[in-house]
């Protein structure tokens, strides 16, 4: 066989080789297509499963609202038929007509007690006790479930459609890939053949591998049981709450039942471990359980750990830095708490809650008053001076109890608290002005 | 011999670089579409949790109202009881009345002022530190969804603007992309070309090249 015969033959094999990578190139490019295609159908499913369930959870919610509603009338008709009966037997003088009277309104005030679920002693929109909270919170089980659903699938259509995004990326890129090799059909020379080739080559099996993570990515249903187990468990930390914040902060029910919320969230963790919104609430309930201990109040590990994962979830980001700040600032990690305050801070930049919370910490931090902390404290000032009257007034008190609490608790920061408390109460001052 | 015109193409060596600049420009559109698509992907998240804090938005506006409402319908009840209590007062200390009438009217008065004691302190303590007026309730409705909202960070706002940017970067690095798909199209030709028109193309696609990049670094990768 002559050179001249070898040569043709090889260009031949290249150009063979070449077609049937190209072929290979496209058929990957079409599978990808494919399943790009299916993965919208499942993303027209989610939208509508978002919608449905956005219907589900309004009317639940306006159900929820004319139970609770229907239970408060009866509480106060109930209240307020005892006070009458009460006050008339105080004038009972013996008249048969106050005595009528007296009776009439004994019969109403049990009529009322009998539609109540809690009596005359609640009123569910004023109370604080686990009793009224809990009362609410089961009557809004059915929104909280289909406001979780909602989101879950929400969460779910977003997933989708980012697939169907790279899929229709990874396909744009294969074409690059296919036009690289199939250039090569149309150059001359060697050495730019080679780099055509193998530059097409290499883009078309990165974009490959990328398309393979992308195709294989597995997006989950929402999970009825974990959505069950997550919407009890907020039920319990909420009445929990409620019975701390109504002052039986050591009590042992309240913490029990916090525990048992805990419980909850964990197998909510278990059944779906990207469930961010339960692992915020695992650390809210673990942040009370350390501030409640009756060994002493100190910042919980675990509670640090579940906001940072609820954090990279991407649930209510700015939130769980902010959070995630003060348990740092509990545990003793100032460097920690003011990177996390100051993420909070860039993510809500007018919100003055942060600013408070990365005021707070920057003094805590260092023995005397820094420029950082005097520059973020005249943040504060000038946040606070934007806001209502009232809701100003309530955050400097939360802030200015903060302290107290901080001194209470942490003898080495007593100092501290008293400069930062100074400093909260002069700009106090100053806007009452 | 003199050159014929297809003798006046590219040679071997600017064959291979324009090659090479075909390749780099190729795998730049292939980095700009990722890059995108990554920005999507950040687009999708920031909408999904703009999404949430909506839902979870109207949901605290609505328990606001229905709460007012209970407050409202509390508020008829004490107006009601404390219109009773004046009159019945009224006329057990006007004299008209009998003995018996008399004690019963007064019976009567303490009954009602009672219940309108009793269910006054149901209301919410916002809207009668305001007077109960409707302007009350609009004030305690105000400082309910501005406390709700601080507490909760319920704002969407932030999310939906940073949505808007990582859209507004996916759109940018994609229409780079296909501007650098062009210039290494203008290559290819200065690549293939058997006349002295490559030097155009190459120049073109170079200038392109060096823009779609330039372009890119500005816009820039970060989701």
């Amino acid at each position: 066989m002559s050179a001249e015969a070898h040569d043709t033959s090889a260009s031949r094999r290249t150009k063979q080789a070449v077609a049937v990578l190209l072929m290979v190139v496209t058929v990957i490019g079409g599978v990808f297509g494919v399943i790009a295609e299916r993965t919208s159908d499942q993303h027209v499913d989610a939208t509508r499963a978002v919608e449905v369930t956005s219907v589900r959870m309004l009317d639940e919610r306006s159900r929820a609202a004319g139970r609770i509603s229907a239970e408060q009338q009866a509480e106060n008709t109930a209240a307020e038929q005892r006070a009458n009966v009460k006050a008339l037997t105080r004038r009972d003088t013996g008249s048969l007509d106050l005595q009528v009277e007296r009776r009439g309104a004994l019969e109403a005030a049990r009529g009322a007690e009998e539609s109540s679920k809690l009596g005359p002693q609640h009123s569910v929109l004023r109370d604080t006790s686990a009793v009224a909270e809990r009362f609410k919170q089961q009557e809004r089980r059915g929104y909280r479930t289909a406001f979780e659903f909602a989101n879950a699938y929400d969460k779910q259509k977003g997933q989708l459609s980012e697939k169907v995004d790279s899929l229709l990326a990874v396909t744009a890129v294969l074409a690059i890939g296919v036009f690289l090799i199939g250039l090569t059909l149309a150059v001359g020379t060697p050495s730019a053949r080679k780099v055509l080739l193998g530059t097409g080559i290499a883009l078309s099996l990165v974009v490959t591998v990328w398309g393979v993570i992308v195709a294989s990515e597995r997006i989950q249903d929402p999970s009825a049981p974990a959505i069950d187990a997550y919407v009890r468990g907020q039920e319990l930390r909420r009445a929990a709450f409620a019975e701390i914040s109504g002052g039986a902060e050591r009590d042992p029910h309240a913490r029990a039942l916090m525990r048992t919320a805990i419980g909850h969230f964990n197998v909510a963790i278990r059944i779906r471990p990207n469930y961010g919104a339960a692992y915020a609430s695992r650390a809210i309930a673990e942040t009370v359980l350390g501030f409640t201990d009756p060994k002493g109040s100190h910042g919980s590990r675990e509670a640090r750990d579940d906001y940072q994962r609820a954090y990279d979830l991407g649930y209510e980001r700015a939130l769980m830095l902010n959070n995630l700040a003060v348990t740092e600032l509990r545990l003793g990690d100032y460097p920690a708490a003011i990177k996390a305050a100051r993420g909070a801070v860039a993510l809500r930049p007018k919100l003055s809650n942060y600013i408070e919370t990365l005021t707070s910490v920057l003094r805590y931090r260092s023995e005397q008053p820094t420029p950082a902390y005097r520059a973020s404290l005249a943040r504060l000032r000038a946040a606070w001076s934007r806001t209502s009257t009232q809701r100003r007034t309530q955050e400097m008190i939360r802030a200015i109890e903060e302290t107290h609490e901080i001194e209470e608790q942490d003898p080495r920061l007593a100092a501290k608290a008293r400069s930062y408390r100074a400093d909260l109460r002069r700009i106090q001052e100053e806007l009452a002005q | 011999m003199p050159a014929t015109r297809a003798d006046r193409g590219p040679g071997p060596r600017p064959r291979l670089t324009i090659a090479i600049l075909i390749a780099v420009t190729s795998v730049l559109a292939g980095f700009a579409t990722w890059r995108s698509d990554v920005a999507d992907r950040a687009r999708s998240d920031a909408l999904n949790a703009a999404d949430v804090q909506t839902r979870q938005r109207q949901g605290v506006i609505e328990e606001i109202d229905a709460d007012l409402n209970d407050s409202r319908i509390t508020l008829v009840r004490v107006r009601v009881d404390d219109r009773r209590a004046r009159a019945l007062g009224a006329e057990a200390r006007s004299g008209r009345l009998t003995g018996d009438t008399g004690r019963r009217a007064r019976a009567l008065t303490a009954g009602y002022t009672a219940m309108a004691s009793v269910i006054r302190e149901r209301i919410d303590p916002d809207v009668l530190a305001g007077g109960a007026t409707p302007r009350a309730f609009k004030r305690a409705r105000d400082l309910h969804i501005e406390t709700a909202l601080a507490r909760a960070d319920l704002d969407p706002t932030p999310e939906i603007k940073q949505a808007a940017d990582h859209n507004r970067r996916a759109d940018d690095l994609r229409e780079l992309g296909v501007a650098a798909l062009v210039a290494a199209l203008v290559l290819t030709c200065a690549e293939v070309s058997r006349t002295g028109w490559y030097r155009l193309f190459l120049a073109v696609g170079i200038l392109g090249v060096l823009v779609t990049t330039a372009l890119m670094i500005s816009v820039g990768f970060g989701a």
